[in-house]
């Protein structure tokens, strides 16, 4: 039980942590990361397609999760060239994913990848720590109940 | 007796010009593979979910569609739900894949790569 709390704790200083920063880095049109725990990692095929799909150097991987899905929660990729004061951008080699804060809150820790299969090739969260299962093709999934995560309402 | 007719009058499934020109793509240049076979393995949220692999020699089960040059073998536990499919190939920017139009599906995940008959 005292696990469980210390880590629920743990959580609520990450969020207000995230609430103190975002005026400070509104002002630095997030442009940098925010606290290690809030952060993505970039695979290799991410960094090389992405390459690939540019057609301008200002271009980045937007990743946002939204509900929808067979698991409750999806994820979605587009190209963009925007950001606001409410994204977080990682970069890589030369890449750039963006992330909105909202979204992030929901796959932090995770990797953003490139599958290469004969019956798929897409771009692809996985990894994520804080879901607990996916659809087949990791479009779509469910949040772990147990991590102290709040559903924002 | 009519659905007899039915089956063997036209090829389990059709494949569309995108999907004849990845295919051709893909087995492009190799010499062992004499097309794809299609296969349902028994994963993802819906219950079932096609597989796609190269195909090196014709099974005894396997049913054979052949268009335009190109060979598709449907592995024999997927004949079944795939009969009637056009399997097509999308591609966009940031995802390139193999859809099957299926009439018989009832639901099917977001991605649409598993599916409930």
């Amino acid at each position: 039980l005292s696990d469980v709390f210390v880590f629920s704790v743990r959580t609520l200083t990450t969020h207000s942590a995230v609430n103190h920063m975002k005026t400070s880095s509104q002002r630095r049109h997030a442009e940098t990361q925010t606290a290690s725990s809030e952060t993505i990692e970039i695979s290799d095929n991410c960094v090389k397609q992405v390459k690939k799909v540019m057609d301008k150097s200002e271009d980045m991987l937007r990743v946002e999760v939204f509900s929808g899905g067979c698991s409750g929660l999806q994820y979605r990729f587009d190209m963009t060239d925007k950001t606001t004061a409410e994204d977080v951008v990682f970069s890589r080699n030369g890449v750039k994913v963006v992330v909105d804060r909202e979204s992030l809150s929901y796959m932090k820790g995770s990797t953003v990848d490139y599958s290469s299969e004969l019956i798929r090739s897409a771009f692809r969260v996985v990894d994520n720590p804080l879901s607990q299962q996916g659809c087949s093709c990791g479009a779509s999934f469910a949040l772990k109940v147990d991590n102290g995560f709040k559903l924002k309402t | 007796n009519k659905s007899k007719k039915f089956v063997s009058n036209r090829s389990a499934i059709v494949l569309t010009s995108a999907a004849i020109n990845r295919i051709k793509e893909l087995t492009a240049g190799k010499d062992d593979v004499i097309g794809l076979r299609i296969g349902v393995k028994q994963r993802g949220c819906n219950g079932l979910s096609y597989s796609l692999e190269y195909a090196k020699e014709r099974l005894k089960m396997d049913e054979e569609v052949l268009q335009e040059g190109v060979r598709v073998l449907i592995d024999s536990k997927a004949q079944l739900s795939l009969l009637g499919t056009e399997m097509d190939f999308i591609e966009t920017k940031l995802s390139s894949e193999f859809v099957f139009n299926n009439p018989n599906v009832k639901g099917m995940c977001g991605c649409g790569e598993s599916f409930t008959i």
